[in-house]
């Protein structure tokens, strides 16, 4: 892992003298979160959910049909609400929970640009996403249970993982320096033993380059 | 080109960001902070059990000290609270030492917490001056030197230095690095001068530190610091009730101890019991949802508490499901 960031690190600093083109992208996806194992005891996964984010990346052509980039893609929350019901003493009681999530990521990748077809060009991307992920419990109801009722208390856990990452990027120039990509982001998360899952992110953006 | 020659920047960024997880926890553990009591006094299956455990009930066999474990860690459990009775009693705590051998036997990772009963303080006093297997005459806290009728040594030889000699630094649960012990309710029927609990946990303390030399993290029941104000406690929990307190969540120097029960049913105890009926898990799982978010430790009753059928292990009725339902808390609510 350490010899691969060394090497897109150094390919990045060498760019600065290799470049012939410089993308600026930025644009806007859906992030959906599927994770994989134990759906838990009401058949609820909380951390699958679906959000919006901004992605911003910065690239440059080290040599023809080889480019480096650096990509931040930046999540909006997700949640869901689990409920749980059980009788006590004759009273049935609703327990609700409001599991939250939000991923921010980095990615650092190298891509290959296929041949120009008409105003349509093809990158293929791969690479090493460094994600940050939130997550926030709120016990909406406990006082239901507990007795008596607990100051409410937000747990939050912060999980920075690093993944490989991959996508593809297709851009249609519309102009000389402008071009809209459509694109596609997968990347691959593992917060736990037990807990690992897979990010897809579909989007769209501009792309200037210069 | 400005915009390239940052791009080195952002990667050291990245690096020097780091890699791991971190909680909102107000403490810090050596363990995930779901645990379970944990007793091995059994050669059999109690008349009380209603659910049989899959696995032969035999603690003289290790291949049930290695069965239990490896549910404990299936469960995502970090650690199991032995809940010790003391020397020469059935749960002495110098009998774990087929716990450690299993704990060896499936990675090493799972801590062993001690769990003071308090009720066996007063039996083992009780006994050895000659009042039979009995919790009266009450024990005197104030009564460190066992002069009349209490005694240090019941607390401390016969318990919680027989339990640090037996479980070796490596196996014991920590918070804060400091090993950690809870202590049952604070019998008001059981003890007498309850005001002097804090002398004598200042006193356990001191001796502890002395064999040791550690300050072990102390987490009694509530009703201890209730009867005692001045109890010098690190955290403590609240005992479940059946069914008006199935799940407690106590706060106390801003450490949140949890403290649930997956049922109970004691209707076949030798003094018949309440029952909380599982509810197929409802009642654990809501239980978990009030508790376990807000806790920075989590006290499950019990693992393998056959004897009052409140355990999570594998059953023939229920399967592996209160296993199951802990792993997807210790997983999703870290």
């Amino acid at each position: 892992m350490v010899k691969a960031w060394l090497v897109i690190a150094v390919l990045l600093a060498a760019s600065d003298a290799m470049a012939q083109s410089v993308l600026l992208t930025a644009g806007g996806y859906h992030e959906i979160k599927r994770f994989s194992g134990d759906a838990g005891p009401d058949a609820t996964n909380v951390l699958d959910t679906d959000a919006n984010g901004l992605h911003i990346a910065v690239g440059t052509v080290v040599i023809p049909h080889f480019i480096v980039a650096f990509e931040v893609g930046l999540s909006g929350e997700s949640s869901v609400t689990k409920t749980t019901t059980v009788t006590n003493l004759g009273q049935t009681l609703n327990i609700q929970t409001q599991y939250a999530n939000q991923l921010t990521t980095w990615s650092a990748l190298v891509g290959l640009r296929s041949a120009p077809a008409g105003r349509l060009q093809l990158t293929y991307v791969g690479g090493v996403t460094f994600s940050h992920v939130r997550r926030t419990i709120t016990p909406e109801t406990p006082a239901t249970v507990v007795q008596p009722a607990p100051v409410p208390t937000i747990s939050t856990t912060i999980d920075n993982v690093a993944g490989p990452a991959v996508g593809v990027d297709a851009a249609v120039r519309v102009a000389d320096h402008l071009a809209v990509v459509a694109f596609v982001r997968v990347y691959a998360l593992t917060l736990s033993n037990d807990l690992s899952g897979v990010i897809v992110r579909p989007g769209l953006a501009a792309q200037v380059s210069f | 080109m400005i915009m390239t020659r940052a791009l080195p920047s952002f990667v050291t960024v990245i690096l020097l960001l780091g890699l791991g997880s971190g909680t909102g926890a107000s403490v810090e553990r050596n363990a995930g902070k779901y645990g379970a009591m944990f007793s091995w006094w059994y050669t059999d299956l109690p008349t009380a059990t209603k659910y049989s455990p899959t696995v032969t009930w035999d603690a003289r066999d290790q291949r049930w000290w290695n069965e239990i474990v490896r549910q404990a860690l299936g469960a995502g459990l970090g650690w199991l609270a032995a809940e010790s009775w003391g020397a020469d009693m059935p749960d002495d705590p110098q009998g774990l030492t087929p716990l450690l051998r299993a704990i060896d036997a499936n990675g090493g990772s799972l801590k062993v917490a001690l769990f003071d009963d308090t009720t066996s303080e007063v039996i083992r006093k009780n006994r050895a001056k000659g009042h039979g297997y009995d919790t009266s005459p009450r024990f005197d806290l104030a009564d460190l030197a066992g002069t009349d009728e209490g005694g240090i040594q019941y607390f401390y030889d016969q318990q919680w230095k027989r339990f640090f000699q037996t479980v070796p630094d490596q196996y014991r649960f920590k918070v804060d690095g400091r090993p950690v012990i809870f202590t049952w309710s604070g019998g008001l029927a059981w003890y007498a001068h309850l005001d002097s609990f804090h002398t004598l946990l200042q006193e356990l303390r001191r001796s502890t530190y002395r064999d040791f030399g550690f300050d072990p993290f102390v987490v009694p029941d509530v009703s201890w610091i209730t009867l005692d104000p001045l109890t010098d406690a690190d955290a403590a929990y609240e005992w479940f009730y059946p069914n008006t307190h199935n799940a407690t969540l106590t706060t106390f120097r801003n450490v949140r101890v949890g403290h649930l029960i997956p049922g109970y049913d004691c209707s076949r105890c030798a003094t018949p019991g309440p029952i909380v009926d599982r509810q197929n898990g409802q009642v654990y799982t809501a239980g978990m949802e009030a508790v376990a978010p807000s806790s920075d430790i989590v006290l499950i009753e019990g693992f393998v508490n056959v004897d009052e059928n409140a355990h999570l292990v594998e059953t023939t009725t229920w399967g592996r499901r209160y296993i199951d339902i802990t792993h997807w808390y210790s997983t999703n609510v870290p």
